[in-house]
Order: structure tokens, then C-alpha cells, then sequence
């Protein structure tokens, strides 16, 4: 590719406000993260053996895989429901699924005692571990996206025999993303089954693995709207304003599927839901807030089919799944414990690092990489 | 045999020999603390601390003051929910008894904290290389045929250290000699699929107030660590019929679109 | 104690008063738990709600101080109710003596008071005496002058209502108290009455620990298995130092230290300090044998056995005098130039710290030989120290401690148990024997060389051969005794001579070491066999005296000879046969040495005390022997806000108070100070701290000073739990965390009809300002709870009178 194809955009490349306020963030995270590595997580973090899991785990991780659930969302409904139609959105929701769970890694990486020894899982194994399951379904799965990646990087070295060669395999690869990645989705949910007595009612559920799956669902279609418009307005594209309505309509349903699911949960296990403390308090915004609402709004057509509605609905799903997620793993334990847990600063910059060094690396990628539907050789709009 | 190790609250005598005895093995450093209002002392069991004396003092209404030691430490579980969730197996329930912790496997995670219903596994957040820390049993000991060095310092006898199903009998034994002594029932031997620390109490934790404090009531019967197989081993299943389906529904939809628009072709035609 | 730590188990009631042994001697209630297992009761009295409370069938709160009150009730109520052990009391007890007819008692005092002297010419305290020089008995007990009539005549006037306005014990209480312990009067049952300082560290401490023995003596409690009078003793070898006398008033073996105005030579010696009966007659074979230990060869018939080498209480000095008080006061008044303290750490030990301090300021040199640098040996950086006007140069010799030496202690159940070098000593350390073995040789060179020296004699004669790195089993052999002549170890001190040719140590340990090998140190015997089940062990160690495991045992059999309780028999004598059988060694004549025909028990019966000379234990003191009179009368202590409620005598009338600037005392009632305090132990703290505080595993349990404060106090004052607060005493004060508990509460005191309620406060006294942990944060404060102590002691003892004084809280 000659340099001027490579412009794509206004402002491709060059050093925006908005991405030396990344570069910075990234640094402090660097910097933060040398100190952890060095000093430990006692000294840089405010975990503590009460909270032996915080801000890392709730966002990192847990937030970070649930977002990141637009690449099998969306590889499901192109290649499993053929829904053919939605193919434009694919790629970039591929990307950032994969770059969520590079994130996650690192995120991982970080809030392990012992990073180095990542590996373990690996070669010592604990087949009773929830958690082992995740770490192989994670390693997985990221390596499926890897190899996804790597396709779209062949595209652009014109190694189209390549390219040819893992189209022809490619539902293996698809097949393998769906189902490791309903595996660890709900699993990562199914790691709180061991501690019904420490959470609250509200959170303690052993339906939790199908519910983390489903609103993981949630979170990667809401994930991949918002992407697509962020994008478009940040690459002054023109939004896929009627592939994204269609896309909320699935996302409204799910919603309700999602919200029956909760409600049924809570019913059979006749969980005290009306009282006013503040885990309660929370669990209204999310149920009501961020399930309810979300799913009332994307009833409405005109909100389908307004970029502010979809703003709106998609964002308010997305951030309930992460609010599901810090509910689950932080506000749940809120009466239980007799420490409170506020993440450092390091912890804060750390995540926020993650962040900025996740959009960066989409650039980088959207840059670099045949990621949008108007790049794809062989495939047109 | 499994070996366990029958605490007798009733009487102990709050001289906390145990804790440091428990650090003297470990070589465990002390710490720099500041006065605690109930005597308790370290505040938190943690990674230097495997075992705690809880001071409780109780005024009756009546004016009689009850004054409770409650020695802490890991319960040793028959089916620890720790070692069924360490995703590297550094946590293992040894046949006679304890449940111990392997320093070269553990990676970090932290996620057996997050699992013992006692609250129990601690982490070194103070270093740089951490590993967990708990109780662990003085497994090194057992080996060469010592009592742990808790049970063996106590001087009242309130640690009594033995097989699980002699300690059993001993604990209902002292119930039903002493009636109105103790709360009738032995806490470990059935909590969580039983412990190998076995506790008798004058009354029940929750009349001491301490079952938020690592001895909840309400934990059940069932071993914690079921739920988290029950769900692997539904994991095959799911990744089967998951994959299956995919498959399955992968030709099915492409069939029918082929089909559907073979139709549309033809009615074109039309 | 009269019996040991094991027989505890065999008690059927055990009392613990004036001791909190769960926090103080832990291992006692191994024993403690075997008896409540078997269905014993636990009582519990003591002012504060300690470890041992929390274990009590029955918790009494005391006020302190109050002891004899206590007991006073209780034997009011016993006597009463005829719930004394009769037999026992009338055969064993001098409860038939009938008492001199002079001998009174009036508003608090005895007969014979100097008020001038605050001192009793004890002459009325006697017995009546026959023609034959006899004392005059009445086995009915029935002569209004007999020792049982006036006992009950005595305490009549402890009435419940009486006892409860000086003790705070509510009346019911009382008497629950009193059925409960008194049902060990029954014959055949055993109540063990355990004490320590609680009990002794008063000015009333002496008479408070009378009370418990009549007590015991009523119950017929004395000499039986789970029974027995049981000081629990402190240091973990106090009963070794004792026996060997680490005491101002006694030499070793008990015997009474001469006195330069007394005993000018050695037939004075022995004249007056001999009494007519009892085994006593044959102290002068031990004195002479003490004194050829000490001399050798130099110790000769004709010299007295250098008898006037031995050093001997100055003239004004008898009695108490060289004690601790008296010394302190002594050397604050410029009068003693060094001092070496040897394991000891009085900078946070001594009462009246102030004066302590002073006292120290003014040495010319001090040594002191100890495991660390302690507050003591670094007094002169004290908070507030004015470091550059204090002259005195210190001297810090390391200490080998107890691990890292070879030798023996003494436990409170006359143990001796020997042990061994588990590690050689760190450093420069060396045993304290390797300290004053060279201190001796220096001493002796240094005579021996000074051709101006006065008087080298006494050290350069001195018998010192134990070698340049002394040989401690040479110390342990000499102890024993042996024959001089040809260097034979004795058997016990039956062997010992008054003649010179016996030397020994230490009488009562005799037949300890009575071979020359190793092997036969028994104190290291080993056997666990223990043939009674009643934990006598006799084959582990040996115990003093002749290897007694429970003493006054012939106490335990009644007058015929049979065991008062079948299942805990120490001896059996077979009527038929006419032979005794023994678990444990007797104490009483049981075999004619000469014959070897055994004794028949009609006989012992008549003498179970083999030690005093009418034989018969003493609810009576004669003679005396107890400075504030022969039955203990309640006085309150020094400081102390209420008035006596029994007497017109406030406080124990023959206690020497000083009157130096250092020595202020508070005044009955005194408004700014009216909160009664307490000192106390607990067991994360060893004494004066530097062996704790010093640790890191026992600081961190027990980091900072603190004082124990009622809820009430806590309210009235505004202070929170954890607070810091100030207490002061009129002699000095403290910072504290306020623990804030219901471990104690107010007392409520005072005449029937004029009670008030007055709060009490408790601090441990292990703090100081030296170390790894000190009591608290600001090293310019004071956290050693013996800045309020008075330095004032009990007038027989001089033990301070660290249990009850009055101070202040303030909130900081
Ligand atoms: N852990 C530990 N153990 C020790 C020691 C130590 O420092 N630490 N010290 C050792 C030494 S040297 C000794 S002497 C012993 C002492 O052992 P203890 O005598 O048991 O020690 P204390 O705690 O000083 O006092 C005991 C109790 O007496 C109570 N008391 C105070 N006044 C009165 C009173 O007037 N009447 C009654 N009935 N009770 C009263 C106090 O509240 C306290 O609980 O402990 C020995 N053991
Ligand atoms: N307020 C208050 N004051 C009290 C009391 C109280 O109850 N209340 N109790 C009193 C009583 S009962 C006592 S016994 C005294 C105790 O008072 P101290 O005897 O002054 O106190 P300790 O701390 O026992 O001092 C012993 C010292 O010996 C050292 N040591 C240990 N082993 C060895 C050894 O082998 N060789 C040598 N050379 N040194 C060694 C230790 O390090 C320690 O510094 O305190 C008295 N003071
Ligand atoms: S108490 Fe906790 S740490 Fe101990 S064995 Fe049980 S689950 Fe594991
Ligand atoms: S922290 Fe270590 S021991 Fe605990 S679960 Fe994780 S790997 Fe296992
Ligand atoms: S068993 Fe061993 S590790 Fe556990 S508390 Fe006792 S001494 Fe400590
Ligand atoms: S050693 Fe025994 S008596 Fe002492 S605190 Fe521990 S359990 Fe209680
Ligand atoms: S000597 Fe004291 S510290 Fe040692 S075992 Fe006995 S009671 Fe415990
Ligand atoms: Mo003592």
C-alpha cells in the first residue's frame, strides 16, 4: 500500500489532543505498573485481605471479557444465524474483542501475585477450578482472535492464499470463538457459585454462569453499536445507522430476556428486592437503570434509529453490564465485610491505562489493519 | 487416619501460648501493633498471623459477665472449597488431614480468598513475590509424628489433637457428660462437609456474635467446593452441545438462505 | 506451697484469691481443668474479672485490700454454722490452746501497743502454761479462753452485713461464697486455696494470707491431697532464691539471718533462735553446718565456727531493715554509693519510681547483669532525666539466660528440677554463677594482695573452690552437704552435725545430691512413674524437704491413722499388722529410726507439725511472730478512700511509713485522688518487660500501656475506649489507653448506713521507657504504672503495697 492510500481519515496518525491524553495516561500507567511489579500489590493497591479482589477484577476482567463479547456475538449472528447483513460490523468488533482481551491479559497479568507464573494453569492443572477453566478458555479464545488478527494482517500483506486457505477453515475458528467463549463468559460468573454466604441475595445466584452469558451478549452488542458510532464520529464516517438499529432491535430483545431471566432468578430464590440500603440502591440502577430502561427505550423506533437513541440505549446497556459486574464482585459484599475498599490511585491509573492503551492499539489497528467495511479487498459495501 | 484437632472454648484460657507458638514454628515476624480495646491482638489474622485468640466479653443483663477465647485458624476442611478452586492445584487436602499449600505453584490469584467460607487464606501483600498464607495444620510435624505446635503448647488442654473420629466422639462425649456446658452440637463436624478443626463452644457463634468473623452458621452442609464442580463438569456438556448446535445451526441457517435465495432467484424468473 | 502444681487435679474445690494464675502461671490450670473435669468448683475472688474469672464456677469481686474481711466472714459463717472440719480442728489445730489471760483485743488493737513505737509487746500473745511449763488445753474447746473461743469470739464481730461494707461483696454473694468453699469441711473433701500477690502486696499482707491459712486449718484443708495453703510463686526459680536466701531476714535453709544486738556470738545465736520443740531443736546442726560450708576449713570449734565472719544486721536495722524499701530509702539519702542488680529491673519494678530514680541519680557506680540493656541500666534517659547532672557510672555485664547455663530451679512445689545447656551462651555472656564465682575470686585476690585491707578474713578464708569456670554441680554437691573429714556426700540432713564435722548449704535440700556422680543428682531423676495416680511423681525430681511431695501430710489420715478419703490415701497404716504403708514420704514419726519399729499413728497425731513446737498448726500465732497481733484484723491500706468500718484503727498499726519528700501519701478520703487503682500481670508481659518488651511476638499482643476503666468511670470522665489518659497518683503519673470494660466496676463501701461508691482502676505494671516497645509512642512520657506505687510495705514482709492506692484519671 502507497503512503497516501494510507490516509484514510482526517487526522489519521497525526497527534491529536485526544491521543497525547492517551500517550499520557499510558505512560502513568507504565510507570504505575513498575512500581507494582516492583513494590507489590500491598503497596500500590488498597486490596487487602477482606478485598482480595477489586477494581482489576470488577473492571479488568470482568467488565473487560463482558464488553469484549461483540467478536462471538457477532461472529455467532453472521455465521451461525447467518445473519449476513451485519458482516460490515464484524471486523472492527473482532478487533476489539481482541484488544479487550489483550486488556484483560495485562489486566490479569498485573493483579496476579505472581505474574511470571501465568503459565501455570497451563501445566498444572486443577480441573475442579472454575477458574482454570476461564485461564484455558481465555488463552483459547484470545489465541482464535490472534489467529483472526492475523488474517486480516495477511489481507494487507496480500498473502491471499493465505487469507484463502483460512477462509476455509475459518468456521472451525468460529465454532471454537462461540464456544469457548460461552464457556468462559458464563464461567467467569460461575467463579462467584463458591461464595453464596459472603454476597448479598440480591447477586448470589446460582443461575449466575447463564446470567454473566447472557448479559455478556448484552455487553458485546451495545459494545459493538457504540464502537461503530464512536468510530464513524471520531473518523468522520458516516454511521451503518440502519445495520446498527437492526442490531438494537436483537440488543432490545436480549434486554428483556436478560431482565426475565433476573427477575425469575430472584423470584424462585425469593431474594428480599424491596428495601433501601445501598447494595439495593445499586441493584435498582442496574436492573431498572441499565436492563429496564435500555430495553424500554429500544421499543421505540425512533430511538432505533437515532444516533442519540442508540447512543443512549446502547450506553446504558453497556455500562449496566459493567455495573453488573462491580455489583457482583464489590457491592455485594458491602454488610459482609468489615473493610471498605476504594481503589488506589495506582489502580485507578492502571485501569485507565489499560483504557487508553486498548483505544490506541484500535487506532493503531484501524490504521494499519483492513478493519473497515470500505478496505476489504475482494468485499464491497 | 484423619487427623483433627478438637478445640474446647470451654477451656481455653485466652493465654494465647497458641499464637505464639504458631509463630515460633513458622518464623513468623512480630508486628508493630497499638492496643486493642478487647485484647485481641494482632487485630486481623493475616499472612503472619495463622491463628488468633478472640477475646469476647459478654455482660449478661443480669450482671455476670461472660469473658470467651475463641482460638482462629484454617478449619482444614475435608473438601476445602480452597483446593477445589486453585486453578493450579498449589492447594491440596492431605489424607491425614491437613490442607496444605504449595509456595512453587500458586500464582496469585487469590481466588481461594475469595472462596473459603472461613475467610481464612491470607495474602503477602507486603511483598514484592507473595504467596498465600494460613495455618497449615504444622503438616511438617504430622510428618515426623508431633502433635502441631498450637496443641502442643496449650496448657489447659483446650487443643487436643487426634484422629478425627476419636475427637468426634470425645466432643459428643463432653456434651452429653456436661449438659448446659456446651452448645450441643460440635461446630466442624458437619459445617461445610465437616472440618478437622472441631470446635465446642459454651454457646452457639451466633450468640457470640462471631459468626461474620470466619464461624458463620449458615454456611450449610454441603462442601463449597461442589458448586464449583458441578458446574465443570457440566463445562464438556456445554462446550459440546454449544459447538454442536453452532454447527448445526451454522448449515441449517446457510441451507435455508440457499434455499431462500435460489426462491427469490426463481421468482425473479417468474 | 504446701503441695504442688499436679495435686491441683485432686482438689474438690479450688480457690483462687489474691492470684489470677490462668494469665499468671498458665500451666497450673492443666491441673485447674483436670479438677473442674472431675467436677470441682472454681472460685474465683479478686477485684478485677481476670482470665481465671472467666473460667470460675463462682466469681467474688473484691475490693482490694479487703482479704481479711473476707475471710473474716467466712469464718464467722463456718464457725457458726458448724461446717469446720471438728476432728481435724480440734486435733491438729491449736484451736485447744488456751490463751494467756491477759491477752485482749479493743477497737483494732492487741494488747501490749506502743503507740510511741508503733510496735506490740507481743508477751500477752502466749499460752496459758501449766505447772510443767506446759501449755493448757481444752480439747472440748470450750474454755472461753481457748484458741477456738476466742477465733470465734473474734470474728463474730465479721458479720455478713459488716463484711459487705468493707469487702463490696454483696451479703448474698457472700454466703454463697461461703456454702460453696465451706463444703469442703466435710471430711474427706479438699479445697486448695491458691494466692499470690494479690494477697501478699499489701501492708496488711502478711495477716491477709493468715486469714486464708485458718481458713484452710477450719476446713481441715491442711495437708491433704488437693488441699494445702499454695502460694503461687513468681520468678521461675523465687522458690530456689528463697530457699537459698535471696531474702533480707534469712540465711539458707529458713533460719533467721544474726543480728549484731541479738546474737553477738554463736551460743546467742543458737540460744534464741533454737525453740525447745519441735524439729527446730535441731537447727544449730544446720547453722554450724552452713557456716563450715561457708568457711571450711577456717570455720573451727574454737573460732566459733567463724561465726563473726559471717555479716550480721547492724545495730537499728533488725527487722526490716536491709529490705528493699529501707535500702532505697537509704540510698536516696546518700548512704549506699553502688549497687549491682543482678536480673532484676527496678526502674520499672520498684514502687514509687520517683524516688527510685532519685535513689539511682545518686549512686557513685551501678552493674548491672542482665540479658539487655533495661530501663534500669539505662536510667539516666528516663523521660525527664536530668542526664547531664547524673554522675553515676553504669556497668552492663551480658547474662547467659536460663537456656544457655546448667543448673537447677526450684519451682513453687519445692521442685528442684535440674537442667541442661541447650545452647552455649551468645557472645560475651556468661552465667551469672561465672559472675559471682569470679567476683569471689577477684574479692579474695584483691584482700589477699591489700596488705591495708580491713578485716580480709571473712573473704580471703572464705571455702571458694570451685574452680576458674565454675563447675555448678561442685555448688549443687556442697548444697547437699557432706562429711568434712572424708568428703562424703549425706543422705539427707538427718547426717548433718553440729559438731564441724558436717558441712552443707542449704538443710532442706539435703539428700538432693547424695552421691558423688552425676548420676546421682536427683534432682535430675527422670521417672514418670507415678504410682498413686495422685500425681506425686515421686521419682521426677526431687522436692524439699527429703523428697515430701505434699507436706503436713499426716493431716490428711484422721487421728487413727486413716486416710480422711480413701481414694486419695497417702498412707495406710495397718492396725492389725501395726506397719505403715507410704505413697508419699511422711512428715511425721511414723518409724523409730533406732529399731526401725514402725510408729503407730496415736502418736503422730499429737504432733502433724512436726516444725512448730506445740505441734499443732496455728489458727493462733503466739509470740509475736506476726507483728499486727495473732489473729488477723482488718485494717485498710495506706491510701485508701473509705474508713475502716471494723476499728478505730485505720491502718495497720506497726507498718513504717516514711515521711521523706519523695514518700507523699494521700489522705484518707483525699478529694483529688478518688479512684482506688491496682497494679496487675498478664501473661504477654514478663515483670518489668525487658524480657517481653523486648520481643517482638509478646509486644505485639500486648503493645502499650493501658488502664482498666469501668463504664461508669469512662462516662462520668467523657473518655472513649482507647483513649489516651493520664492517671495520677500524689507521687507521680502515667499515660495509659483507657480500656474501657466491665472487667471492673465501682465499689460500693463503707459502715452499714454510710456507704459510697467509689470507682477502681487497674493498670499493668510491665511498661517502661527501654526497648523495643515501651508502653507507648512519646518517649518523653511516662508509662511504668509504679510512678503512682507508694513505697510503703507490710510490717513483717516490707512487700510493697502495690495492690491498693489512689490516684486520678484525666482524659488527654
Ligand atoms: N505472664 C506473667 N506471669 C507471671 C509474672 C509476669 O510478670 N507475667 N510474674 C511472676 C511473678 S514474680 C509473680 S510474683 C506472680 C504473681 O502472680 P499474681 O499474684 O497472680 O499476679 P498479679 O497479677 O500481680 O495479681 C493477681 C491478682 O490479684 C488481684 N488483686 C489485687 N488486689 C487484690 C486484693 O486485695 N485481694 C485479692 N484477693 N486480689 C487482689 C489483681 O486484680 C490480680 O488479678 O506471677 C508470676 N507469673
Ligand atoms: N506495681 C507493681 N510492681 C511490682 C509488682 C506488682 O505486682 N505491681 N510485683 C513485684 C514482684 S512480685 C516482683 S517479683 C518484682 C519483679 O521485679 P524485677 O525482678 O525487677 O523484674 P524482672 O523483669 O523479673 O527482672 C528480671 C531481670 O532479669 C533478667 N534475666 C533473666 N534471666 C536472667 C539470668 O539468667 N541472669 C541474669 N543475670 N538476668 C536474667 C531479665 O532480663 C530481667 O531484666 O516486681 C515487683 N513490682
Ligand atoms: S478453611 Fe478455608 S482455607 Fe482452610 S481448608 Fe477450608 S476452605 Fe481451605
Ligand atoms: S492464590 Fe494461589 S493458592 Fe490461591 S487459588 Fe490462586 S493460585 Fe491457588
Ligand atoms: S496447627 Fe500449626 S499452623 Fe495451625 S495454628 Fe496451630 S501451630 Fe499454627
Ligand atoms: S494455648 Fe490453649 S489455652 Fe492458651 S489461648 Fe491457646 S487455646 Fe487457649
Ligand atoms: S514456668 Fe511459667 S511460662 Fe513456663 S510453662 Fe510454667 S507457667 Fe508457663
Ligand atoms: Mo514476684
Amino acid at each position: 500500500m502507497g503512503e497516501n492510500q494510507e490516509k484514510r481519515y482526517p487526522g489519521e496518525g497525526k497527534l491529536t489532543t485526544g491521543r497525547a491524553v492517551l500517550y499520557i495516561i499510558l505512560v502513568l500507567g507504565l510507570i504505575s505498573a513498575v512500581v507494582r511489579l516492583f513494590f507489590g500489590l500491598g503497596a500500590t493497591t488498597n486490596l487487602n485481605d477482606a478485598y482480595p479482589w477489586g477494581l482489576w477484577i470488577s473492571f479488568d476482567i470482568l467488565s473487560g471479557v463482558a464488553l469484549a463479547g461483540g467478536g462471538f456475538t457477532m461472529a455467532a449472528a453472521i455465521y451461525i444465524f447467518n445473519l449476513k447483513k451485519f458482516a460490515p460490523l464484524l471486523r472492527p468488533a473482532k478487533l476489539s474483542a481482541f484488544i479487550g482481551y489483550l486488556v484483560f491479559v495485562v489486566g490479569l497479568f498485573f493483579d496476579l501475585g505472581q505474574p511470571w507464573r501465568i503459565w501455570h494453569p497451563m501445566v498444572m492443572w486443577n480441573p475442579h477450578s472454575v477458574l482454570f477453566e476461564v485461564s484455558w478458555c481465555v488463552m483459547l479464545y484470545t489465541t482464535v482472535l490472534g489467529v483472526d488478527i492475523f488474517i486480516m494482517a495477511l489481507e494487507r500483506w496480500k498473502k491471499y492464499e493465505w487469507v484463502a486457505f483460512f477462509r476455509h477453515i475459518y468456521l472451525v475458528l468460529v465454532v471454537a470463538g462461540v464456544m469457548l467463549s460461552t464457556l468462559h463468559q458464563s464461567s467467569l460468573g460461575a467463579l462467584y457459585l463458591l461464595m453464596p454466604e459472603k454476597m448479598s441475595d440480591l447477586w448470589a445466584s446460582r443461575a449466575i454462569g447463564p446470567l454473566f452469558f447472557c448479559s455478556a451478549v448484552i455487553g458485546g452488542m451495545s459494545v459493538v453499536t457504540l464502537e461503530s458510532l464512536i468510530s464513524s464520529w471520531a473518523y468522520q464516517r458516516q454511521p451503518e445507522l440502519k445495520l446498527l438499529s437492526s442490531l438494537s432491535k436483537g440488543l432490545g430483545i436480549v434486554l428483556l430476556v436478560y431482565f426475565a431471566m433476573k427477575v425469575t432468578d430472584l423470584y424462585a430464590r425469593g431474594a428480599t428486592v424491596w428495601m433501601f440500603d445501598k447494595a439495593h440502591c445499586f441493584f435498582y440502577l442496574e436492573l431498572f437503570g441499565t436492563v429496564a430502561l435500555p430495553a424500554i427505550l429500544l421499543t421505540f423506533s425512533e430511538v432505533r434509529h437515532s444516533i442519540k437513541g442508540l447512543y443512549w440505549a446502547a450506553g446504558l446497556a453497556a455500562f449496566g453490564v459493567v455495573l453488573n459486574r462491580f455489583n457482583v464482585s464489590l457491592t455485594s459484599y458491602g454488610g459482609y465485610r468489615d473493610f471498605s475498599y476504594f481503589p488506589s490511585a495506582m489502580e485507578i491509573i492502571i485501569t485507565l491505562a489499560l483504557i487508553a492503551g486498548g483505544i490506541l492499539i484500535f487506532d493503531f489497528g484501524t490504521r494499519y489493519l483492513p478493519v473497515y467495511p470500505s478496505e476489504l479487498p475482494g468485499e464491497t459495501n | 487416619m484423619s487427623k483433627a484437632m478438637l478445640i474446647d472454648t470451654t477451656r481455653c484460657i485466652g493465654c494465647r501460648g497458641c499464637q505464639v507458638a504458631c509463630k515460633s514454628w513458622h518464623n513468623l515476624p512480630g508486628e508493630r501493633t497499638t492496643f486493642s480495646e478487647t485484647w485481641s491482638n494482632p487485630k486481623y489474622m493475616d499472612s503472619n498471623n495463622y491463628t488468633r485468640i478472640i477475646f469476647r466479653e459478654v455482660a449478661q443483663p443480669e450482671g455476670k459477665l461472660n469473658w470467651y477465647f475463641i482460638k482462629r485458624q484454617c478449619m482444614h476442611c475435608q473438601d476445602p472449597a480452597c483446593e477445589s478452586v486453585c486453578p493450579v492445584g498449589a492447594l491440596t487436602k492431605l489424607k491425614s488431614g491437613p490442607v496444605v499449600y504449595d509456595d512453587n505453584k500458586c500464582i496469585g490469584c487469590r481466588y481461594c480468598m475469595m472462596a473459603c467460607p472461613f475467610q481464612v487464606p491470607k495474602f503477602e501483600w507486603g511483598k514484592a513475590v507473595p504467596l498465600i498464607r494460613k495455618c497449615d495444620f504444622c503438616a511438617d510435624r504430622l510428618e515426623i509424628g508431633l502433635a502441631p505446635s498450637c496443641a502442643t503448647t496449650c496448657p489447659s488442654q483446650a487443643l487436643v489433637f487426634g484422629d478425627r473420629a476419636a475427637l468426634l466422639m470425645e466432643a459428643h462425649r463432653r456434651i452429653g457428660a456436661h449438659p448446659g456446658k456446651y452448645y450441643p452440637e460440635v461446630y466442624g463436624e458437619k459445617i461445610v462437609g465437616g472440618t478437622a478443626k472441631l470446635y465446642l463452644t459454651p454457646v452457639s457463634f451466633e450468640a457470640l456474635e462471631l459468626d461474620h468473623r470466619g464461624f458463620r452458621t449458615d454456611l450449610g452442609n454441603v462442601p463449597y467446593g461442589i458448586y464449583g464442580r458441578e458446574w465443570m463438569s457440566k463445562v464438556p456438556w456445554i462446550a459440546l452441545s454449544v459447538g454442536g448446535l453452532a454447527v448445526g445451526l451454522h448449515y441449517l441457517n446457510q441451507r435455508r438462505a440457499e434455499v431462500q435465495s435460489q426462491q427469490t432467484q426463481e421468482g425473479k424468473e417468474d | 506451697m504446701t503441695n504442688h502444681w499436679n495435686d491441683f487435679a485432686n482438689s474438690d474445690c479450688v480457690m483462687i484469691i489474691g492470684c489470677n494464675p490462668a494469665e499468671n502461671h498458665p500451666i497450673s490450670f492443666k491441673w485447674i481443668t483436670k479438677a473442674q473435669d472431675k467436677g470441682a468448683k472454681l472460685i474465683v475472688i479478686d477485684p478485677r474479672f481476670t482470665r481465671s474469672a472467666a473460667k470460675a464456677d463462682l466469681y467474688v469481686r473484691l475490693r482490694p485490700g479487703t482479704d481479711i474481711a473476707l475471710m473474716g466472714g467466712l469464718i464467722n459463717y463456718i464457725i457458726e454454722n458448724n461446717l469446720y472440719h471438728k476432728d481435724y480442728v480440734a486435733n491438729y489445730t491449736n484451736a485447744a490452746f488456751v490463751v494467756n489471760k491477759d491477752f485482749a483485743f479493743q477497737d483494732g488493737l492487741f494488747s501490749g501497743f506502743d503507740k510511741a513505737k508503733r510496735a506490740y509487746n507481743p508477751e500477752t500473745w502466749s499460752y496459758e502454761l501449766d505447772a510443767d511449763k506446759k501449755p493448757v488445753t481444752d480439747p472440748t474447746l470450750t474454755n472461753p479462753r481457748c484458741v477456738f473461743q476466742l477465733l470465734k469470739n473474734f470474728y463474730s464481730r465479721y458479720t455478713p452485713e459488716m463484711v459487705a461494707g468493707v469487702t463490696g461483696v454483696s451479703k448474698e454473694q457472700l454466703l454463697e461464697l461461703a456454702a460453696v468453699y465451706a463444703a469442703t469441711g466435710a471430711p474427706g473433701k479438699a479445697g486448695a486455696l491458691l494466692y499470690a500477690m494479690g494477697g501478699t502486696q499489701h501492708t496488711t499482707g502478711v495477716q491477709i494470707i493468715r486469714g486464708y491459712t485458718i481458713l484452710q486449718q477450719l476446713l481441715g484443708n491442711m495437708g491433704m491431697p488437693g488441699g494445702g495453703i499454695n502460694a503461687l510463686r513468681g520468678e521461675n526459680n523465687v522458690q530456689g532464691s528463697t530457699d537459698m536466701a535471696l531474702l533480707f531476714n534469712i540465711v539458707p535453709g529458713y533460719m533467721a539471718i544474726p543480728s549484731e544486738a541479738a546474737h553477738p556470738t554463736l551460743k546467742d545465736y543458737l540460744d534464741k533462735e533454737t525453740p525447745k520443740a519441735s524439729f527446730w531443736i535441731n537447727k544449730p546442726k544446720f547453722f554450724v553446718s552452713l557456716l563450715k560450708a561457708f568457711w571450711g576449713e577456717a570455720a573451727t570449734p574454737d573460732n566459733q565456727f567463724a561465726y563473726d565472719y559471717l555479716p550480721k544486721i547492724g545495730k537499728g536495722y533488725e527487722g526490716s531493715g536491709y529490705s528493699w524499701i529501707p535500702l532505697f530509702e537509704a540510698m536516696n539519702e546518700g548512704s549506699i554509693k553502688g549497687m549491682l542488680v543482678w536480673g532484676m529491673n527496678p526502674a520499672v519494678s520498684a514502687p514509687n519510681l520517683n524516688q527510685a530514680y532519685s535513689a539511682l541519680d545518686k549512686l557513685d557506680w551501678l552493674a548491672a547483669f542482665d540479658l539487655w540493656e533495661t530501663d534500669t541500666s539505662v536510667f539516666w534517659k528516663r523521660p525527664g532525666a536530668k542526664t547531664k547532672d547524673i554522675k553515676t557510672e553504669v556497668f552492663l555485664f551480658p547474662a547467659a539466660d536460663s537456656m544457655e547455663k546448667e543448673g537447677s530451679v526450684s519451682n513453687s512445689g519445692r521442685w528442684i528440677q535440674w537442667r541442661y545447656q541447650a545452647v552455649k551462651p551468645h557472645g560475651d555472656a556468661q552465667s551469672d554463677l561465672w559472675y559471682a564465682n569470679r567476683l569471689g575470686l577477684e574479692l579474695k585476690k584483691l584482700y589477699q594482695d591489700d596488705p591495708k585491707a580491713v578485716c580480709p578474713d571473712p573473704i580471703v578464708r572464705l571455702n571458694w573452690n570451685y574452680g576458674e569456670s565454675p563447675d555448678v554441680h561442685l555448688v549443687a554437691k556442697e548444697i547437699n552437704g557432706y562429711t568434712v573429714a572424708d568428703k562424703k556426700q549425706l543422705a539427707n540432713f538427718l547426717g548433718l552435725k553440729d559438731d564441724g564435722s558436717t558441712a552443707g548449704g542449704c538443710w532442706i535440700y539435703s539428700g538432693y545430691y547424695p552421691g558423688p556422680d552425676k548420676k546421682d543428682n536427683k534432682a535430675a531423676a527422670r521417672d514418670k512413674k507415678d504410682p498413686t495416680g495422685l500425681g506425686l511423681y515421686p521419682g521426677w525430681a526431687f522436692a524439699w524437704p527429703v523428697n515430701r511431695r505434699i507436706i503436713y501430710n499426716r493431716c490428711s489420715l484422721d487421728p487413727q491413722g486413716q486416710p480422711w478419703n480413701k481414694d486419695k490415701a497417702l498412707f495406710a497404716w495397718d492396725p492389725a499388722a501395726k506397719t505403715w504403708k507410704n505413697f508419699d514420704v511422711p512428715d511425721f514419726k511414723w518409724i523409730d529410726p533406732a529399731t526401725k519399729v514402725h510408729v503407730g499413728p496415736e502418736e503422730s497425731a499429737k504432733a502433724p507439725f512436726l516444725m512448730l513446737p506445740e505441734g499443732k498448726s496455728r489458727l493462733f500465732v503466739p509470740g509475736g511472730l506476726c507483728k499486727e497481733g495473732p489473729l488477723p484484723e482488718h485494717y485498710e491500706a495506706l491510701e485508701c478512700p473509705f474508713v475502716n468500718p471494723m476499728s478505730a484503727q485505720q491502718s495497720n498499726p506497726v507498718m513504717k511509713v516514711w515521711k521523706s519528700e519523695m514518700d507523699r501519701v494521700a489522705q484518707v478520703g483525699d478529694p483529688k485522688y478518688p479512684i482506688i487503682a491496682t497494679t496487675f500481670r498478664v501473661t504477654e508481659h514478663w515483670q518489668a518487660g525487658a524480657m517481653t518488651r523486648n520481643l517482638t511476638w509478646q509486644a505485639e499482643m500486648m503493645p502499650e500501656m493501658f488502664v482498666e476503666i469501668s463504664l461508669s468511670l469512662a462516662k462520668a470522665k467523657g473518655i472513649k475506649a482507647g483513649d489516651w489518659v493520664r492517671v495520677k497518683s500524689i507521687r507521680g503519673e502515667v499515660m495509659a489507653r483507657a480500656n474501657v470494660t466491665h472487667r471492673v466496676a465501682p465499689f460500693c463501701c463503707g459502715k452499714p448506713g454510710f456507704s459510697s461508691t467509689v470507682e477502681m482502676v487497674a493498670l499493668p505494671w510491665h511498661f517502661g521507657f527501654a526497648g523495643l516497645t515501651t508502653g507507648g509512642p512519646n518517649p518523653r512520657e511516662n508509662y511504668a504504672a509504679n510512678q503512682l506505687a507508694p513505697m510503703v510495705g507490710d510490717a513483717n514482709t516490707m512487700i510493697p503495697e502495690y495492690k491498693v492506692f489512689l490516684v486520678d484519671v484525666q482524659k488527654v
